[in-house]
């Protein structure tokens, strides 16, 4: 630190004229040199005299001239002295001012900031700054051993680092006390690798008594590190582990604050479906009885087909406004009742092919009556004269069936209930209910109808949507009355 | 012939002042800029508003570290009169206080500061802004 000072003193004006000054109260001529004989202020003239100029007990330059330059040699080196001393203060001044700098600036950032691993590299980037040589790892200790959390220098060297270096390391954790080795080869915990490191520091990262890891500043330079740096590293690596479990817990407090929302979220739609399901109830019950009156009321005034038509289509059509009503309020989207496009491609494909199947065993089923009942006896295997107004109008009445049925209460049930069999106690419910609701007609048709609520109902699970279920309702249904096999199913043989 | 190069080369020599009243502030920043100084940058100092103006008159500091509150003459007025009254228009003055507020900010630019840092101020980024400067 002493070296240039006489130098930058002599380059000053005001000293000059000081020097000037001095020459004329002395009344002759000096010559100021620094300490390899370079003149820096007068004439390197032959002088009886030199003086030496000392900082620190060392000689910087030197005072040439009469006897009596001595005195001028001894107050430049008070002077510099003092200069000297300043220079020291200024310099730990400074030093000081840096670490409350960077103080200031990471409280700064760690007010502002809580992700974990940039605040870490925060942290390096200041330690950097005040232990100027070296290398900074964070290295935490986890339950599966210990993980690099950040460096300053890329993932393989900081590996590298730490494989050297991971006695010194395990020992901190061990002790819980910081340490300094500056000749650290000749540590018996030296473990020889990839990279020479010849001074290392490290600090535990503490939090009450708990370790969460340590801080590590390695040089593979010889550095002189001072008990100094060792208690910055410490104070560091406190504030540090504080900013890290900060982090941390924000980390974990903003997953549960996740957690708890998806949590809110399904109790809200579990709330949803309990309603939704609840009005299911109410409409499926108010439904059996409006069913049941009509069924009553249509034989008691023993009405025509026409009138028993009428009736039933406006029993249907109260219920699906009812449904549709439920369907608004539940504010669920149409798909979550079938109403979806979504694997339509396929389900049309399997419809079709379930429904060939099904119409062929019905044609062989025809076959056989016509074979083995002499009441059909010579009948022809397509019964036109059966083709009424509910033979067209089930290309609506069919899908409609299955919104109400699969798409409304089936959908329902399956929500509403738990457990991986919850779509299997679904269709078996919906089934039979659909079957209660044909049981009027015929014993057959009623056990007929929960057959074909199980197809429809696995389709629907099967496919998420309605196309399948309903374009094979509307091909069974009709080709029932197609192959009169409906009448059959109603009436019996006569 | 070598006394006047040496007198050109000091006439070139990049100088900066450092004023402010307090005087830890301003060996701080002396020592911050120590290293400049080894590349030949010199280091003036002035403790009040009045000696810095002295200073600048006599020495043509291109850059200024000023301190806002001192006694005598506010940093604010030293600034006034080194933009507008003696035109030195060159002269890159850096505002140097613990204020920040904005409204000190406004009342620097006005005063003609090229620049406000406020305190505690990084050192390293004192020594970028004086190389930024002095090129």
């Amino acid at each position: 630190m002493s070296e240039g000072l006489l130098g930058k003193l002599a380059a000053k004006k005001s000293f000059k004229a000081f020097f000037a000054g001095m020459e004329n109260i002395l009344q002759s001529s000096l010559c100021l040199k620094d300490a390899t004989g370079k003149v820096l202020i007068g004439h390197d003239e032959k002088v009886p005299c030199q003086y030496p100029v000392e900082i620190n007990r060392e000689t910087s330059g030197w005072v040439c001239g009469s006897e009596n330059a001595s005195v001028v040699a001894d107050l430049l080196s008070f002077w510099l002295n003092q200069e000297y001393e300043k220079k020291a203060l200024g310099q730990e001044l400074l030093e000081k001012y840096r670490e409350i700098t960077a103080y200031f600036n990471i409280t700064e950032q760690l007010a502002g900031n809580l992700e974990y691993k940039e605040i870490a590299r925060f942290l390096i980037e200041e330690t950097q700054r005040l232990i100027k040589v070296g290398d900074v790892l964070i290295i935490m200790q986890e339950d599966t051993g210990q993980e690099i959390l950040a460096s300053s220098r890329p993932a393989g060297d900081a590996k590298n680092i730490f494989k050297v270096s991971r006695s010194v390391i395990y020992s901190v954790i061990a002790n819980v006390k910081p340490e300094v080795i500056n000749d650290f080869p000749a540590d018996q915990r030296y473990i020889a690798g990839n990279i020479r490191l010849n001074s290392v520091m490290c600090a535990p990262l503490t939090i009450k008594d708990k370790v969460l890891g340590v801080m590590l500043v390695s040089s593979e330079q010889p550095a002189d590190y001072t008990a100094g740096d060792l208690k910055l590293l410490s104070s560091l690596a406190y504030v540090a582990a504080a900013a890290i479990e900060n982090a941390r817990l924000f980390a974990r407090l903003k997953e549960t604050v996740e957690d708890l929302k998806i949590k809110t979220e399904e109790l809200r739609k579990a709330g949803q479906v309990r309603a939704q399901f609840g009005m299911i109830f109410i409409s499926v019950v108010m439904m059996v009885c409006l069913y049941t009156l009509s069924i009553i009321l249509l034989d008691n005034f023993q009405l025509g087909y026409t009138e028993r038509y009428v009736i039933s289509r406006s029993v249907e059509m109260a219920y699906l406004g009812m449904n549709l009503i439920l369907v608004y309020r539940s504010r669920m989207p149409l798909s979550e009742f079938g109403l979806t496009l979504k694997n339509a491609r396929q389900s049309v494909v399997e419809s079709l092919a379930v429904s060939a199947v099904l119409i062929l065993a019905l044609v062989m089923v025809k076959l056989h009556l016509i074979k083995t009942v002499p009441a059909l006896s010579g009948a022809a295997i397509i019964a036109w004269n059966k083709v009424n107004i509910d033979f067209y109008t089930y290309i609506l009445s069919a899908p409609l069936q299955e919104f109400l049925c699969r798409g409304i209460l089936q959908g329902s049930i399956q929500r509403f209930l738990l457990g991986p069999l919850n779509w299997l106690w679904a269709i078996i419910l919906t089934s039979s209910l659909f079957g209660v609701f044909h049981i009027h007609e015929s014993m057959a048709l009623g056990i007929l109808a929960i057959v074909g609520g199980v197809i429809w109902g696995a389709m629907y699970v099967r496919h998420q949507n309605l196309i399948g279920a309903s374009i094979n309702h509307f091909i069974l249904g009709n080709g029932l009355v197609l192959l009169g096999l409906w009448d059959v199913i109603i009436n019996g043989i006569s | 012939m070598n006394i006047k190069i040496k007198a050109e080369v000091d006439k070139q020599m990049p100088k900066v002042l450092i004023v402010d009243d307090e005087p830890h502030i301003r060996i701080l920043l002396e020592q911050t800029l120590e290293e400049l100084e080894d590349e030949g940058i010199e280091l003036l100092a002035a403790g009040n508003g009045e000696d810095a103006l002295q200073t600048i008159r006599e020495e043509r500091p291109q850059l200024v570290f000023l301190d806002i509150m001192m006694p005598k003459m506010n940093g604010f007025e030293v600034c006034h009169i080194v933009k507008n009254e003696l035109g030195l228009k060159d002269t890159y003055i850096v505002m140097l206080t613990a204020k920040g507020q904005e409204f000190d900010k406004q009342k620097g630019a006005e005063a003609g500061a090229d620049i406000y840092m406020t305190k505690p101020f990084n050192p390293d980024e004192i020594v970028q802004k004086v190389r930024e400067v002095l090129g």
